[in-house]
């Protein structure tokens, strides 16, 4: 029950209701509205003044986990960087050591460095920058290693080809062999009758025994002699070659690539011999060195077959 | 102009003033409070969307370049990985190529201690099996240092002549066990790849690096020769009681025949003559005419820890550089 409100008009002495007008609650509502506006106005302020500012608080809070991602993106950029030098000196001090190269100087390891950093250069936050320049060298390095890698494994391959080309075992295997003339020099020759020098070392074998390639190589010529009678000349490359004489019969061809272990023929009598052994020879720059150097007499027989299977092996899965 | 404002009492049957009750008073502030409040929260919201202060802005940028970077950064990162991992790959194949021997796996993961935890029962028996394997491990170990101890006392007993004989000098300067590249025993040929047995041991360093004596003597060889086959230029030094070490595939010889030699004396260089594939150094020790192990000798330097270590290495079946 709203109760009627009076006021006294002193001009017509009378208590008049007041009549609620338009502009009189407007101004009602206005004081209301600024009283409660101020109010809003001076708690803003003491907000303001308690309180960071709300928006950026949040961001400070958003700054503070990108900045933590960051940390974690850095040290892994450490890791890797750290991994990559590991690789490096690896390189350095293992590889290059051993396939006897230079080591890689710093100044070449770090080359481009300068080149590149267009794309940070225009980034003005430090910790971004720095990261990125960080990556660049990264990046760099990683190159520069990968083609040094590949250098490494290029060389390695060459070098493999020249070991597996060095005439390294024994053209007869120990269990045909009966009896081995170290002889290398000069020597009385038992057909002739005079002393002439000797330039191979002579395996006594029994006649069909098998002969097999002592090192990669190619056939350079396989042919009957008078002297030598039925000979494979072996040409392994890198200035080396073997002879191989007084076969009964060869089983390789003229221009035919060999493996180490390969049976290229048997041991036989043509030729000027006397009995059935195989005549070997091994020359380095066209001359006769002693072939005695060239292979291990204590190698068991088991590692000689297994040495010899690799041989064959390989010669079938090339047919 | 305040207004007076009256009522009309109908008990007294007078207008009166009106008084402010308590509870008007309370509702009126109430009133003014709320709406107050509803400006506060309108102005705060309306601050944020309008008002950007100096720090907010940089936030913002800052905040938005971080987002935008990581990415990339992440991406490069990852490239950089992926690349890294292909020449570990490379690395490995390079190391079995060249030592035909499979590269021991890197050091352990640190996170055994959460598989324990969470491992189930059949797990657990795992473990214990792993845990009894790597005690039978350590304890051969244990054996094989005894060994190389009671070796060494027993040549400390017989004579003390004896023991200053022992080449105990290391070959090399600046040697440690990742110089060694190739132990004593049966090891591949890098030419012929079949096993042999390897008198010595290898020695990697570059080439033109000095070679020491291993220890006092005098020279009983020195030679030279040019064959790819053999110890290339050798020399061999008998330090007297027996002992009597080697050096081959030198590049350069310093000392001569009959030279008497101390221990750590520079004799010549690193090089890769006779029947070698790289630059090297092979170190024979023969003691009364046999060959033995020449890691059981040298001691100098190193503390128990590197000198395990180098056993450890020594013992690695692999291709040897001769």
């Amino acid at each position: 029950m709203a109760r009627i409100r009076f006021t006294y008009d002193p001009e017509t002495c009378k208590y008049e209701p007041i009549v609620v007008t338009g502009k009189r609650f407007s101004r009602q509502a206005g004081i209301f509205l600024g009283i409660s506006f101020a109010i809003g106005v001076v708690g803003l302020i003491i907000f303001n003044h308690k309180f960071p500012y709300r928006d950026e608080t949040l961001l400070q809070e958003e700054n503070h986990a990108l900045k933590t991602e960051w940390r974690v993106l850095n040290n892994k950029l450490e890791r890797t960087s750290a991994a990559l030098a590991n690789l490096e000196q690896a390189d350095d001090q293992n590889y290059r050591v051993i396939l006897d190269l230079e080591p890689l100087p710093q100044s070449v390891r770090e080359a481009g460095v300068g080149g590149r950093v267009a794309e940070s250069a225009s980034i003005t936050y430090p910790l971004i920058r720095t990261a990125y320049e960080k990556v660049e060298k990264l990046k760099n390095r990683l190159d520069i290693e990968i083609q040094s890698f590949n250098k490494l494994s290029k060389e390695l391959s060459d070098k493999e080809r020249m070991w597996a080309s060095r005439p390294a075992i024994q053209p007869v295997s120990n269990e045909d062999l009966e009896h081995l003339h170290t002889l290398f020099g000069l020597r009385f020759h038992p057909l002739l009758g005079y002393v002439r020098p000797h330039k191979g070392l002579d395996f006594t074998a029994p006649k069909g025994s098998p002969v097999y390639a002592t090192g990669d190589g190619k056939v350079e010529y396989a042919e009957y002699s008078d002297s030598f009678g039925n000979v494979v000349y072996l040409n392994h490359g890198y200035d080396f070659q073997t002879r191989y004489a007084h076969l009964t019969r060869f089983i390789v061809a003229q221009g035919e690539a060999v493996k180490r272990g390969q049976v290229i023929g048997f041991v036989g009598n043509s030729g000027l011999s006397v009995s059935p052994h195989l005549h070997y020879e091994v020359l380095y720059n066209g001359v006769q060195i002693n072939p005695i150097n060239f292979f291990q007499r204590d190698l068991s027989n088991q590692e000689y077959t297994k040495l010899i299977e690799v041989g064959s092996r390989e010669t079938i899965s090339l047919d | 102009m305040p207004l007076i404002k009256y009522y009309y009492n109908p008990k007294t049957l007078r207008y009166e003033r009106t008084t402010l009750s308590v509870f008007n008073l309370v509702l009126t502030v109430f009133g003014y409070l709320f709406a107050g409040s509803l400006f506060f929260v309108g102005l705060v919201i309306l601050q944020n969307y309008i008002v950007q202060t100096p720090l907010e802005k940089s936030l913002r940028a800052e905040n938005a370049a971080l987002a935008l970077h990581k990415v990339v950064l992440t991406d490069k990162l990852a490239e950089a990985n992926s690349q890294l991992d292909s020449l570990k790959a490379k690395d490995n194949q390079l190391y079995e190529n060249l030592f035909e021997t499979k590269r021991q796996p890197e050091g352990p993961k640190e996170d055994n201690k959460e598989e324990i935890l969470m491992a189930g029962l059949t797990d657990f028996n795992s473990w214990t099996s792993a845990l009894d394997e790597k005690f039978k491990t350590l304890s051969a170990k244990a054996q094989r240092s005894n060994l190389v101890f009671r070796q060494n006392a027993s040549i400390a007993k017989a004579d003390l002549g004896k023991l200053k004989a022992v080449p105990a000098s290391h070959p090399i300067e600046n040697f440690d066990a990742s110089r060694l590249v190739s132990g004593f025993g049966t090891r591949i040929n890098p030419f012929h790849k079949g096993n042999y047995h390897h008198d010595g041991v290898d020695i990697s360093a570059a080439r033109g690096s000095k070679v020491l004596a291993g220890g006092e003597g005098v020279v009983l060889m020195a030679k030279r020769s040019d064959l790819l086959a053999g110890f290339g230029n050798y020399v061999e030094i008998d330090h007297g009681y027996g002992f009597i070490t080697r050096y081959a595939h030198l590049e350069e010889i310093t000392v001569r025949y009959g030279q008497k030699i101390t221990a750590g004396q520079v004799i010549g260089t690193i090089g890769t003559t006779g029947g070698s594939i790289a630059p090297h150094l092979h170190y024979e020790v023969v003691q009364n005419g046999k060959n033995v192990d020449p890691i059981s000798f040298i001691l100098e330097g190193l503390n128990s820890t590197q000198y395990h270590h180098l056993l450890e290495v020594s013992k690695k079946v692999n291709q040897s550089l001769d």
